[in-house]
């Protein structure tokens, strides 16, 4: 029943670290490349390349049928998606099932329902997960003011048939509210014909929390803790790190029950990450969504862990049951993961890809470094810019921090500019150091203060 | 189809996946240098192209016909048929079929001419860009 030989349908260092995963499993690996990374880390280190198409994502990595029709006549049974490209698009597993093939992830149907926002919101509402405070239609300023009142400011008024901000407008108080009606309203209806509002509680400084889960698909559900990656730019996720050290341990047992109330409600399988809101002035957390495979991030979790997730991913798709109770799971220490790009931080983060000439990793005590980088390797244009994630351990945050800063500083890339400069300048502000950042921080006081001093 | 027009479909390939590259995202120009390859691609509003004012490179020789095409695949699939050696094909005329997930779809010849090799087994997985056959063109 367990997999046999293992379909990687992914690139760059998660292909790496599935195919590491399969192999420590004793398992055979057929990776899928397109024409732009036949020469790759994964490559080399699995047992069978297939060439999908060109470099192009959307006639490659994207194509569903080409990935499992690649899968099926090279002999595979089981089919990891890695994340990003065709991760969680459930016609992926649906192809899978038709051709006999275990896909590691969930469900299609469940990846299908959690994919949908408002079907997801109201399945984590029916499992009593907190979802943020907001109204149904408001049709009066009247009507404003008093769901404002009810719900706290600052709320935003938003238009029903909305998206991309228009028809959204910031009210602090019950006047602004009543005002804020009339002006949201107008720009709804000039913007799309309907002038239907409601209204939702803002968090102006909010950190972004989240669940590792991992379900044996009969509703059995384990947490591997939670991580806090709120240094972000523009919703990108730059620093994340476990556990989150600014909540409070009463709040954090409510989230994890939360994530795990969700995640068995639909008999989740395999690994999955409950996303919330936390609104740290006033101790509360919401639920965002659900993300239906491993994430970029899941190396803290392993960390504070000592649990491997992928393998486990592999082993439940197999057929396995979980190999850990959440009594098994022990969590200590603190884990700190920085996202490396080639991106040019002065332009814009202005992908840069092109070829790697000098490569001289950090190394030394709680220091894990996943990348498919070496010197001479290739950053190819068309794909994302990630050339690995540096992630350390330490007994607690300030351990961690201090060893992050001393593997940043031996962190030597040369060929193309990367955003180790700038997580130098993350790791050693003020603000990091005593844990006073929120999602806005970076784009709101960290990088005005550099394009100051820059200037 | 002779080496060089090999690094010409890799070109157009490239071209291709930047450009798609391009219109997803916020930029207005896009300038990549990689290797001997060298792109530069705008949107209206983009920058002055880099490449224009640079000393023009020394005319080449222009590449020899070949009158034998090599026949590639345009994706990783099955080879469900193939004509047969000897055939002669007309521009447009199927000269065989691929099979995805038991899809069959069929390769037409792009110029008319005899098949002269067979290069890949019928019932292999063919990946991109691995040959299948020669085309020997009609003069």
């Amino acid at each position: 029943m367990s997999i046999k030989r293992l379909f990687v349908a992914n690139r760059g260092e998660i292909a790496l670290r599935i195919v590491r995963a399969a192999q420590s499993l004793g398992i055979e690996t057929v990776l899928a490349v397109s024409a732009a990374d036949i020469d790759s880390a994964a490559g080399r280190l699995a047992d069978r390349t297939v060439v999908l198409g060109p470099p192009s994502a959307a006639k490659s990595y994207l194509d569903p049928r080409l990935v499992v029709h690649a899968a099926r006549e090279t002999g595979c049974d089981g089919l990891h998606p890695g994340y990003g490209f065709l991760s969680e698009r459930a016609i992926l597993p649906r192809l899978c099932a038709d051709h006999g093939i275990a896909f590691v992830g969930p469900e299609p149907d469940v990846i299908d329902a959690l994919g949908d926002k408002l079907r997801a919101r109201a399945m984590a509402h029916a499992a009593g997960v907190p979802l943020v405070p907001g109204s149904d239609c408001v049709a009066t300023a009247a009507d404003a003011r008093r769901e404002g009142d009810r719900i706290g400011y600052p709320v935003l008024l938003k238009a029903s048939a909305g998206g991309g901000g228009r028809g959204m407008v910031l009210a602090n108080n019950g006047d602004e509210a009543e005002a804020g009606f009339h002006r949201a309203s107008a720009e709804a209806v000039a913007a799309f014909g309907d002038g239907t509002l409601f209204m939702e509680r803002f968090v102006p400084q909010a950190r972004h929390v989240e669940v590792q889960l991992m379900g044996d698909g009969k509703g059995q559900v384990v947490h591997f803790g939670e991580r806090d990656c709120s240094v972000q730019r523009r919703y990108q996720k730059l620093v994340e790190e476990a556990p989150c050290a600014a909540m409070p341990d009463h709040l954090r047992a409510q989230l994890h029950a939360s994530a795990v109330a969700l995640a068995a409600s639909v008999n989740y399988r395999n690994a999955g990450t409950a996303e919330f809101l936390f609104d740290v002035a006033r101790q509360e957390f919401y639920f965002i969504e659900v993300n239906a495979r491993i994430q970029v991030e899941h190396p803290v979790s392993e960390m504070i862990s000592g649990f491997d997730l992928v393998q486990e991913q592999i082993r439940i798709a197999g057929g396995a049951g979980l190999s850990v109770s959440q009594t098994q799971v022990k969590l200590s220490g603190h884990a700190i993961e920085c996202r490396i790009n080639a991106e040019d931080v002065a332009r814009d983060f202005q992908p840069s890809p092109g070829r790697i000439t000098k490569w001289q990793p950090p190394e030394g005590q709680g220091v894990r470094l996943d990348s498919h980088m070496s010197a001479g390797a290739m950053i190819p244009p068309f794909y994302d810019s990630m050339v690995g994630k540096l992630i350390v351990y330490g007994k607690d945050r300030a351990e961690a921090i201090s060893r992050l800063a001393v593997a940043l500083d031996s962190f030597v890339v040369e060929g193309v500019p990367t955003t180790i400069g700038l997580h130098r300048q993350i790791v050693a502000h003020p603000d990091f150091i005593e844990n006073r950042i929120h999602t806005r921080w970076l784009e709101q006081v960290l990088l005005p203060q550099i394009g100051k001093k820059a200037a | 189809m002779t080496g060089k027009t090999d690094a010409a479909a890799v070109a157009i390939n490239n071209a291709r996946a930047l450009l798609g590259t391009l219109l997803a995202s916020s930029f207005q120009d896009m300038h990549v240098v990689s290797g001997d390859m060298e792109i530069f691609l705008a949107r209206p509003a983009g920058g002055a192209n880099p490449m224009r004012g640079q000393a023009a490179p020394a005319p080449t020789e222009a590449a020899p016909l070949g009158k034998d095409t090599l026949i590639k695949a345009p994706h990783v699939a099955t080879l469900f048929t193939t004509a047969a050696l000897g055939d002669r094909v007309s521009a447009g005329q199927e000269i065989a079929t691929l099979s995805v997930l038991d899809e069959q779809f069929p390769l037409l010849a792009a110029i008319a001419g005899t098949i002269v090799g067979i290069k890949s087994a019928v019932g292999s997985l063919i990946e991109f860009d691995q040959p299948l056959l020669l085309l020997r063109q009609i003069e």
